[in-house]
């Protein structure tokens, strides 16, 4: 079951309350439930149901449920509707705060507020449509998101992430390793983002507070918890490097929101950026409680976004070529995921539009300077970077070459 | 129903199904160089005479397929037609077709051998060079069930006026051949030496199958050293070794990361370095995109030449075969199959095929021939289930899942990305 408490946070925009509930879908889901007139429980089996869907679709990487009771899915269930009411679409009711309680409220039924019946009509059955409209509320109504939306709009983030074995390299190069875990990560924000204020005492300070919190004396963390409590650590000092401030929880779900509601994205796999690289994918203009976001579509963006897959297929290639002492191949099959992510990076657009890209050139209904080739390879894919498919195949590895000759 | 057997014969003029079930290259299927025109062409002329030529131990016979598949293109197929093309006349045929002056065709005969690597007994580079030897030393791989290196010895025997009997003759002849190879050159394997010059026709491929598997693994060079100086004796200068499935010896998981780069190493040694098959062994390796990334490192720690099939430096030493792109081809692949089986003889029809039964069949296949054949065989074995006059394309479509370019595009395109990703762009990203 996922375990859902609201996090309460200051930023210089206020406190705020962000639910912990990773998918937008859910509030979908349940305001269509809600609509239709469901009770408590009936909304409850159908995020479960939800919930499993997603898991599968995503290859098991969402959390589903561990154990399958009467109770599963209480907790995103109450959150859920609580969002709804704090977003004006749903009318105020009590909610079971704790487990015990839920028995209490399954036949409770809700009723949808004014808004909430024109979002209904708006979206027309359409989820995406309901994601659009969802957009403009949640920004106006979580000072977390709005204040991370205007970080990105001035300069993506860049978050310092490590592997086990380099924390372990830092503890066999120096007397202290958090000082040069903190030292390399504050090197590493300072080059990648200009408008970052870091040091490396500030993020070994915030690394040392953490691991502080986390273990108290006599504790004996594996490896894994200690990059787990480094990792959380980073992301609250990349956030302090902005001046924003909350916790790595709050931080992980407004991204998850953000690319849901295709507004934000990110990759590991930027080339030339060190780490987790955040950047908004959406202008928002107008003034506040009215903003307008502006996605960079297809329509506007399409053929740059052809013109920098090839660049950014150039680049690496050439990278690669450089790298290893012995000259490789000018046409490389590289992995789709760091081509696609170069190209969504430079242009400030989602991955997914990328891949709508590569797969109408693929499939000649766009028409591109090159030959792009898509192929299996044997590349491993992380499970961090979405799965990139054309119909039902998925291919991992691409070749792109300006028009010529074939051999 | 009547037998299957019968309806071929008498409806279809057909003794059985001529399509093979599987789509793996077992040699003896019939071969139509009319299927692939430019691409053979390209092979004898870029990887063979430009090889020979150029000395050039290392050429590459890539497969990239229309719908990025690369298995199942033809590549064991266009290997096997060309080692048997060459040595039908040791190169005399494909040479001149490339453009060699009669003049130094004689100074440039060839000859090849195909071999293949596994992931169970041919999973170094010495097995794969015992591999070769045994495909010369096969009268199955020969000519008219006479192998390659019987001819050979025929050949030596003719050329220097040695009796058959004379075993002592032909000895002579090898190792006068062998010094001309190479003053200090290590002898050659006495044992070998002795079964080659006292055997009958076949009987040397008795005593390479008597070779157990370490020697294979030990001394495959040396066997191939052998092979190497007999054609030297025969007057045959080049010899080619045509490769297969070098990607096992990148991915077999039982053989050590540094053995598997030690053996491409000797890759180097062999084909580049050593004497004296340096300038006279040249190696045809078949790659695709998932062999291409398994040996990259140790492709690349080796610094041999490169594989790269888009780079337009490495035109002359790469083809890359594209698959069947037209209705044409797969016209002239069926009756290529179907001709072998006719009772009355070729005939060049494509009876029970009718025409439109062949977008279906090049859609389906994504335009793989072994793929196009094994569906084929579907649908000849269906149609004789069902005592079908005919093999239309309804039938086909209906048999293999499919009813032509046009839905198969549909489908391939209905399903892009997941789908509230796709929805998602249509009405947000648009």
């Amino acid at each position: 079951m996922i375990e859902s408490f609201p996090m309460e946070g200051l930023t210089s925009q206020g406190r705020d309350t962000i639910p912990r509930v990773t998918h937008v879908s859910y509030f979908y889901s349940v305001l269509e439930g809600i609509a239709t007139g469901q009770c408590f429980d009936e909304l409850r089996l159908r995020l479960r149901q939800l919930g499993n869907e997603l898991s599968r679709r995503s290859g098991g990487n969402a959390s589903t449920a561990r154990i399958a009771d009467s109770y599963t899915f209480w907790s995103p269930t109450a959150d859920s509707i609580s969002e709804l009411m704090r977003l004006g679409l749903v009318e105020r009711r009590p909610l079971p705060s704790k487990r015990v309680n839920v028995d209490a409220h399954r036949d409770a039924t809700y009723a949808l507020t004014l808004p909430g019946q024109l979002i209904i009509e708006q979206s027309r059955g359409s989820e995406s449509l309901f994601r659009g409209a969802l957009t403009p509320l949640l920004i106006n109504q979580h000072p977390y998101l709005s204040t991370l939306r205007r970080v990105l709009a001035e300069e993506p983030l860049l978050i310092p992430e490590y592997t086990e074995d380099e924390l372990k390299e830092f503890k066999q190069a120096g007397d202290s390793w958090t000082r040069e875990l903190g030292e390399d990560a504050a090197n590493r924000m300072k080059r990648s983002m200009s408008l970052a204020k870091v040091s490396s005492e500030s993020v070994t300070t915030q690394i040392r507070e953490s691991l502080g919190r986390r273990f108290s004396g006599g504790a004996e963390p594996t490896a894994k918890d200690i990059l787990d409590t480094a990792a959380d650590a980073l992301i609250v000092a990349t956030l302090e490097a902005r001046q924003v401030r909350y916790d790595a929880i709050t931080f992980n779900i407004l991204m998850s929101w953000g690319r849901q509601l295709f507004i934000f994205d990110e990759s590991r796999y930027v080339h030339g950026m060190p780490g987790r690289t955040i950047w908004s994918t959406a202008d928002v203009e107008g003034p506040e409680q009215h903003e307008r976001v502006t996605r960079r579509g297809l329509s506007r963006y399409g053929d740059q976004v052809a013109q920098q897959l090839a660049t950014a297929y150039r680049e690496i290639a050439d990278a690669i070529a450089t790298d290893g002492g012995a000259p490789g191949s000018l046409y490389p099959y590289l992995e789709i995921f760091k081509v696609r992510a170069l190209a969504a990076f430079r242009l400030k657009v989602n991955v997914s539009l990328v891949d709508r890209v590569i797969a109408e050139i693929a499939d000649r209904d766009r028409t591109a300077p090159f030959r792009l080739e898509l192929q299996l390879g044997m590349a491993n894919w992380p499970s961090s970077e979405a799965p990139f498919r054309l119909g039902s195949r998925r291919y991992y590895v691409i070749l792109i070459k300006p028009e010529g000759d074939e051999l | 129903m009547s037998d299957r057997y019968q309806h071929m014969q008498e409806a279809w003029g057909i003794e059985r199904n001529p399509f093979p079930a599987e789509a793996i290259n077992q040699g003896d299927e019939p071969y139509n160089p009319d299927v692939f025109p430019d691409e053979l062409q390209k092979l004898y002329s870029r990887l063979i005479y430009g090889g020979a030529m150029d000395r050039r131990g290392f050429s590459f016979l890539w497969s990239k397929g229309a719908n990025n598949e690369d298995t199942g293109m033809g590549k064991t197929a266009m290997l096997r037609q060309s080692a048997k093309e060459m040595n039908r006349d040791f190169g005399e045929t494909v040479l001149t077709e490339a453009g060699i002056n009669s003049a130094r065709l004689n100074e440039h005969r060839a000859m090849a051998a195909y071999a293949s690597f596994n992931t169970t007994t041919v999973t170094g580079v010495y097995p794969i060079f015992f591999a070769a030897v045994e495909f010369l030393a096969d009268p199955q791989t020969g000519m008219d069930g006479v192998s390659i290196l019987d001819i050979l010895r025929d050949r030596i025997r003719q050329e220097n006026g040695i009796e058959e009997t004379d075993s002592d003759g032909l000895r002579d002849a090898i190792r006068h051949a062998r010094r001309k190879l190479g003053a200090t050159l290590p002898p050659l394997r006495e044992d070998t030496i002795d079964a080659y010059c006292n055997s009958s026709p076949g009987e040397f491929a008795d005593f390479l199958a008597e070779v157990t598997p370490t020697s294979r693994i030990r001394n495959g060079l040396a066997y191939f050293d052998f092979a190497l100086t007999i054609a030297a004796a025969a007057g045959i200068r080049h010899v080619f070794v045509l490769v297969d499935q070098l990607e096992d010896l990148a991915t077999t998981q039982t053989v050590t990361k540094a053995k598997r780069t030690r053996e491409v190493g000797r890759l180097r040694d062999i084909l580049a370095e050593m004497a004296p098959f340096a300038g006279r062994v040249h190696a045809i390796f078949t790659f695709h995109v998932r062999a291409s990334e398994a040996l990259e490192e140790m492709w690349r720690a080796n610094r041999l030449p490169s594989y790269d099939a888009e780079d337009p430096a490495n035109e002359n030493s790469i083809v890359v075969l594209r698959g069947i792109q037209n209705v044409e081809q797969v016209r002239t692949l069926l009756v290529t199959y179907l001709d072998k089986e006719r009772t009355d003889g070729e005939t060049g029809q494509l009876l029970p095929f009718e025409e439109n039964a062949l977008p279906i069949l090049l859609e389906r296949s994504g335009g793989r021939p072994g793929i196009l054949l094994t569906e084929a065989h579907k649908l000849f074995d269906r149609a004789a289930d069902l005592e079908r006059p005919k093999i239309d394309g309804l039938f086909a479509a209906d048999i293999l899942g499919l009813s032509g370019i046009a839905r198969a595009r549909s489908f391939r395109k209905g399903a892009t990305t997941d789908s509230i990703d796709a929805r998602a762009i249509d009405e947000l990203l648009k």
